[in-house]
């Protein structure tokens, strides 16, 4: 496993992650990461780059892609931090402990909160894994942003919080973590339309499947029906009135960058 | 690439093989011993339409696909049923109330939608119209104990969420990039919750998202003739 937290303060170590990531076979094609131009593929309703600058507001960058790609890094930064932040909560660490390089490390220490013993479990299990994804996320998007020639966004510099606390056993803490992924999915689905390649639809798409993943598998776990559903703001992509859990939602991306602002110290 | 048959172009072979089974079908002669598998496996060449239609009709032959397997799914779990090949399935007399029946039978409904969706959208282009009129889907599902029907749903929504996002690059145009992305990861969430489900009934371990170690904790797309050689075994026409 990588030691994400290096990853953030070592150009190098991001040199060598960037090499995994094409080891991997993502298909990333880092040049075309940040092209301003459009690709024969990505045809149709394209916005110039001030109108682009608009609908994310004060999300930098010098070409349309970048700046989507560093409204999501936005997004990410502070998920991977509140998973820290409620991981270290449910393993009994100080709020600060930064994310060990070993996932093996942890264990839980707080109850389940009125959740079966197995739920919480697997509840807590989902924790783990979810803080080194959301790192994951973060370091990738950072690391491709940089190989393109771009600037990635940088962190909150006061930091982030959860505005009424993480919570105090797995039930509460789940509770809190839900909504991040809801709105990290639907800040994805609602951004989508603005890149000008479809390659990086593709892997934003990647991204955007596995918030939706984590969505499901706390929301299972938390015992809630099948979803999604509606919260505040969301925009129908269909025009069409259908059941809510037919299509996932989009939030219009001012409206995350207003909404996520309150976790910020 | 797909070899082309002696009677046409990739584009014909659905249609002829369509009409053929459909004819066969009308006199009563299809049975269980007759029916096969489309061989060889359909590729995306083998799709009606071009540009978003072709993407748009590849997702539609996916999502009939789901539909038909979650009703088989939900019936094998429960009551039981015949299958459109003629096929007695036994049911395995689970009740509605049961984790996952509960959940497939509400996963049966939103990928109805999905269908009928997609259908409406493609109008008269629509693959269910044309080469996919009177196709059936073969699971040997009346062979699958529950855990094994579980993880034919698990596997199917895990191919699915991975055949969308490897579809993207074949739209012409963005019109339908969100409309597809908002189903894609409807499939995903599906993926990720048969899977909790399944190792809460029994103990599997099923990962439920990517690993940070696999791929950086990102979903990886399949080609559209990926999925279709994996799903070809369960068409037949």
């Amino acid at each position: 496993m990588f030691d994400f937290e290096n990853l953030q303060t070592s150009p190098a170590s991001r040199r060598q992650f960037l090499a995994t990531m094409s080891a991997a076979g993502l298909g990333l094609a880092a040049s075309n990461l940040l092209a301003g131009g459009v690709t024969a593929s990505a045809k149709g309703n394209d916005l110039k780059f001030k109108d682009v600058q608009a609908v994310f507001p004060g999300i930098p960058g010098q070409t349309i892609n970048e700046i989507i790609l560093n409204y999501a890094l936005t997004l990410e930064i502070l998920e991977a931090d509140l998973y820290r932040q409620a991981l270290n909560v449910a393993s009994g660490l100080p709020i600060t402990t930064k994310l060990n390089k070993d996932p093996a490390t942890y264990s839980r220490t707080v109850s389940p909160g009125g959740l079966t013993s197995a739920q919480a479990n697997a509840g807590y299990l989902y924790l783990v894994q979810f803080s080194y994804v959301e790192a994951a996320h973060r370091e990738f998007l950072a690391a491709a942003i940089t190989a393109s020639g771009g600037t990635p966004t940088t962190r909150n510099p006061g930091g982030y919080r959860f505005p009424q606390g993480p919570g105090e056993n797995v039930k509460q803490i789940l509770t809190n973590i839900l909504p991040l992924e809801e709105t990290g999915v639907r800040a994805y689905l609602g951004a989508l339309p603005y890149f000008t390649d479809l390659n990086l639809g593709v892997v934003a798409g990647g991204i955007y499947s596995t918030e939706c993943r984590h969505s499901g598998a706390i929301g299972t776990i938390l015992g809630k029906p099948l979803g999604p559903f509606k919260m505040d703001g969301d925009l129908e992509v269909t025009k069409r009135s259908l059941p809510e859990n037919t299509f996932e939602k989009a939030l219009a991306p001012s409206t995350v960058i207003t909404a996520v602002s309150a976790f910020f110290k | 690439m797909s070899e082309q048959n002696q009677s046409g172009t990739h584009a014909s072979r659905l249609a002829t093989g369509a009409v053929v089974a459909a004819g066969i079908a009308g006199l009563g002669l299809l049975s269980p011993n007759d029916a096969k598998a489309v061989t060889p496996a359909l590729t995306f060449s083998d799709i009606p339409g071009t540009g978003d239609v072709k993407v748009l009709n590849y997702a539609l032959a996916l999502e009939a696909l789901e539909t038909d397997m979650y009703t088989q799914a939900y019936f094998r779990l429960t009551t039981g049923f015949t299958n459109a090949l003629g096929t007695v399935v036994p049911g395995l007399g689970l009740t509605r109330s049961e984790l996952d029946v509960a959940f497939i039978r509400d996963l049966a409904n939103v990928e109805k939608t999905h269908r009928e969706f997609l259908n409406g959208a493609l109008g008269s282009a629509s693959v269910l119209k044309g080469a996919f009129a009177n196709v059936k889907f073969d699971f040997n599902i009346q062979n699958l104990n529950r855990k094994q029907v579980d993880n034919l749903v698990y596997n199917t929504e895990s191919t699915g969420l991975r055949a969308y996002l490897g579809a993207i690059p074949f739209l012409a145009t963005k019109t339908y990039l969100q409309t597809a992305g908002a189903i894609q990861g409807v499939e995903a969430r599906h993926a990720t919750q048969i899977a909790v489900i399944i190792n809460t009934l029994f103990s599997s371990g099923l990962q439920t998202a990517p690993l940070a170690t696999q791929n950086n904790g990102i979903d990886q797309p399949l080609t559209p003739d990926m999925v279709l050689a994996a799903v070809s075994p369960y068409i037949v026409f």
